[in-house]
């Protein structure tokens, strides 16, 4: 007993320590957005910018300035600002398009090292300058940065499978054997969109995924779960349709067929087999397949299709050499450490002989059963 | 001291001594010190504490229960040895010190970014003082109920699943390593065991029925449990190159644990690792107290304690940042494993020394 009351002395002493660091909630901004590009005319200046929801929740406090790097940005902030600026709650990184194609490694590098970042803070790169989204007010509600956060964890097109942020980014920068990704975010009418995925090469951005491809893209570099697909034309022998599947789940897996060998001069050759299972909601044009003696024909045809459209997504990213599908994981845990050392994987990417084998299964057609 | 320990609570206890502020490092250090699948590495080392620790056996049973204090006078004359005793209980002290400061530092980077580490550290001070003007039994209890403050952090590992890949453990073995392989690297990676040889104050506590080594024994095979699961899961949540970079790989693990209704669990989290780490820096007191009880066996144990606790807070000022902190930690460490593998080899000798006098007593 005796014990337990010093203990709980000592406790109390420890909490009391915590008035001496007090942090009044209502004195403090929570920055919300950090956005960052080029600055006009000075190749090494950075334009910074930061917003801070207000306390009615939905408009926010915007700050510009151009500054060398993102924490000298920061201390100019905290000069006009009259709460005093934590970064707790930031929910995401916006880099200009700019920047991201000169490399953004070393305002990355300054947002990561603070212990106070989370890394659930999502990183989006924007063709426009990044700063335009912020002072504006969306219908869809709340702050821009309480809107695009929720925009990109949830985004349909892709399942959030690329809710991007530091910890995804990071592994996959750090990892040799594959590239990150991050969420490409536009200005629509209606409000903001994912307009796609753009591929890394270390550090800089150097292509991007349309987002009608975004899906196919998922595919190829994970397995899905409850995604959905269109097919705009799937040529069969009874003409030309257009189809949708809902619930698709998918699989993927990785078969070398031999690894590269420099010397030689041989690529490397590999099979990327994707396994689709989901429920045909929509073909239009495609009536003559209305029985199911004739579906195998027509999932043939859609093997067809998505085969050639994922062949063309992974030609794309050979060609910049963005191994954003991580097939180098697979060839590397395939090679000894010295070789895979000496490999230059980009380059060995880029060349790389990937086929992609699909292997597609309806498994239900909806509500209508047209026998 | 009629009360003996039990084998149950022996476990616990050396589970949490040996768990303590090395921990946040040790999948950097596994991944940077003994390279790609370096948990192989990790297992061997365990087993080679485990070894440390059967030595420490060979001397119980040789000892016949009697304390290492006893089996060291028997052979040696008291004025040869307490230099000896003074030194280690320094080295004790230090192992203390600066696990406690070290944790702060970490904390620090956390919560209470500005406050005065040395204030925070005073009050770890407090807690490691109210611990040890009790006997062990109490130390051992209130150990055991830390354990249970702290171990329901292992329902938290399956969260990771989700985003872990087997394929990021490469196909490479101790491959990938900072500068090659080093016995100063290795012995870093070692330092995460530090605290099973303090089994050795418990031999005066214990009879047949304690099965001693029982506990220490699954004391230290469930601390390499979750140890392991530790580095399995930063290895495979984190790319190898990444986890060499991270400072400190599993609090970084713990950010990522996200709930509906709250997020950046690790500050509340990692408090937690306070309990653990503060049977450390207890028991180790508890070690350095022994061997000056030992010198100065007519002192009661209440005026002993708060010069201890006055060396151990004086000890907290030498490292001020991370650098320095690791410095020291390397420091003592080093000499405490040193130690660790010295001493029961040393005990196991005088013990040969020692029996015909004790025959002829």
């Amino acid at each position: 007993m005796y014990l337990i009351k010093r203990l709980g002395w000592a406790i109390s002493l420890l909490m009391l320590g915590g008035c001496q660091d007090e942090k009044v909630l209502e004195k403090i901004g929570f920055v919300r957005t950090i956005a960052m590009d080029t600055a006009e005319g000075d190749e090494k200046a950075l334009k910074v910018m930061i917003s801070i929801p207000k306390t009615n929740q939905t408009d926010s406090i915007v700050y510009t300035d151009t500054a060398r790097t993102f924490k000298q940005a920061k201390m100019r902030f905290d000069m006009q600002n009259d709460r005093k600026l934590v970064f707790g709650q930031l929910r995401q990184i916006m880099f200009g398009e700019k920047l991201a194609r000169r490399g953004i490694w070393q305002p990355m590098d300054s947002v990561f090292r603070d212990p106070a970042v989370g890394i659930h803070t999502h990183v989006l790169v924007s063709e426009v300058d990044p700063g335009s989204y912020m002072s504006k007010t969306y219908k869809q509600g709340g702050t821009p940065g309480e809107y695009i956060d929720n925009l990109v964890r949830s985004d349909p097109a892709t399942l959030g499978k690329f809710d991007s942020n530091l910890h995804t980014f990071l592994r996959d920068y750090y990892d040799d054997g594959i590239e990150p990704v991050a969420t490409i975010i536009k200005e629509t009418g209606q409000g903001l969109m994912v307009d796609g995925i753009a591929l890394f090469v270390r550090d800089r951005y150097v292509s991007k995924i349309q987002s009608d491809d975004a899906m196919y893209f998922a595919m190829l570099r994970e397995r899905v779960k409850g995604g959905s697909l269109f097919m705009d034309e799937v040529v069969t022998n009874r003409g030309i349709g257009t189809i949708s599947i809902a619930n698709v789940n998918s699989r993927r897996s990785i078969s070398i067929l031999s690894l590269p060998d420099e010397k030689h001069g041989k690529p490397a050759e590999v099979v990327l087999k994707i396994r689709i299972r989901g429920s045909l909601l929509e073909y239009d044009g495609l009536k003559a397949f209305n029985n199911i003696r004739t579906q195998p024909t027509l999932e043939r045809a859609m093997e067809q299709y998505v085969g050639e459209r994922l062949e063309r997504l992974v030609g794309e990213m050979q060609k910049t050499g963005a191994d954003a599908l991580g097939v180098g994981i697979q060839i590397r845990n395939h090679m000894r450490y010295a070789d895979w050392k000496a490999l230059d994987w980009n380059r060995e990417f880029s060349i790389a002989r990937i086929n992609v084998s699909v292997h597609l299964n309806i498994k239900d057609f909806g509500r209508l059963i047209d026998s | 001291m009629k009360e003996k320990l039990n084998g149950f609570h022996v476990a616990l206890l050396i589970y949490m001594i040996e768990l303590d502020v090395t921990v946040f490092t040790l999948p950097r250090l596994v991944a940077s010190e003994i390279g790609t699948n370096g948990w192989l590495g990790f297992l061997g080392l365990s087993l080679l504490a485990m070894f440390n620790i059967w030595l420490y056996r060979l001397v119980y049973k040789a000892g016949q229960g009697r304390s290492v204090f006893d089996i060291a006078e028997s052979a040696l004359p008291k004025a040869l040895l307490y230099p000896f005793y003074a030194l280690l209980a320094l080295l004790w002290l230090s192992v203390a010190a600066f696990a406690g400061k070290s944790f702060i530092l970490i904390f620090q980077t956390l919560t209470f970014q500005t406050s005065s580490p040395m204030l925070i550290f005073a009050v770890y001070c407090l807690l490691v003082y109210a611990l040890l003007t009790k006997d062990l039994y109490s130390i051992v209890k209130a150990s055991t109920v830390f354990f249970l403050l702290s171990i329901w952090m292992l329902v938290l590992s399956p969260y990771f699943f989700r985003e872990w890949s087997l394929d990021r453990f490469t196909s490479f073995f101790f491959e990938g390593t900072k500068n090659g392989h080093s016995i100063e690297g290795i012995l870093h990676v070692y330092t995460v065991f530090i605290g099973y040889e303090l089994c050795m104050f418990l031999f005066p506590y214990s009879d047949a029925k304690t099965k001693l080594f029982k506990g220490v024994f699954a004391g230290h095979a469930f601390i390499t449990f979750t140890n392991l699961l530790t580095i399995l899961i930063s290895f495979g949540f984190f790319s190898f190159e990444e986890v060499k970079i991270l400072e400190f790989p599993v609090i970084h693990t713990l950010e990522f644990i996200e709930m509906p209704f709250i997020n950046r669990v690790e500050n509340l989290v990692f408090p937690f690792f306070l309990f653990s780490n503060l049977v450390s820096s207890v028991m180790f007191a508890f070690a350095a107290l022994s061997g000056i009880r030992r010198m100065l066996p007519k002192v009661s144990q209440k005026k002993l304690v708060p010069p201890l606790i006055a060396v151990i807070f004086m000890l907290g000022f030498l490292p001020t940042t991370f650098r320095q902190a690791a410095k020291w930690i390397d420091i003592s460490y080093f000499t405490e494993t040193g130690v660790a593998f010295a001493l029961p080899l040393v005990l196991l000798m005088l013990v040969r020394l020692g029996k015909p006098s004790k025959g002829a007593s």
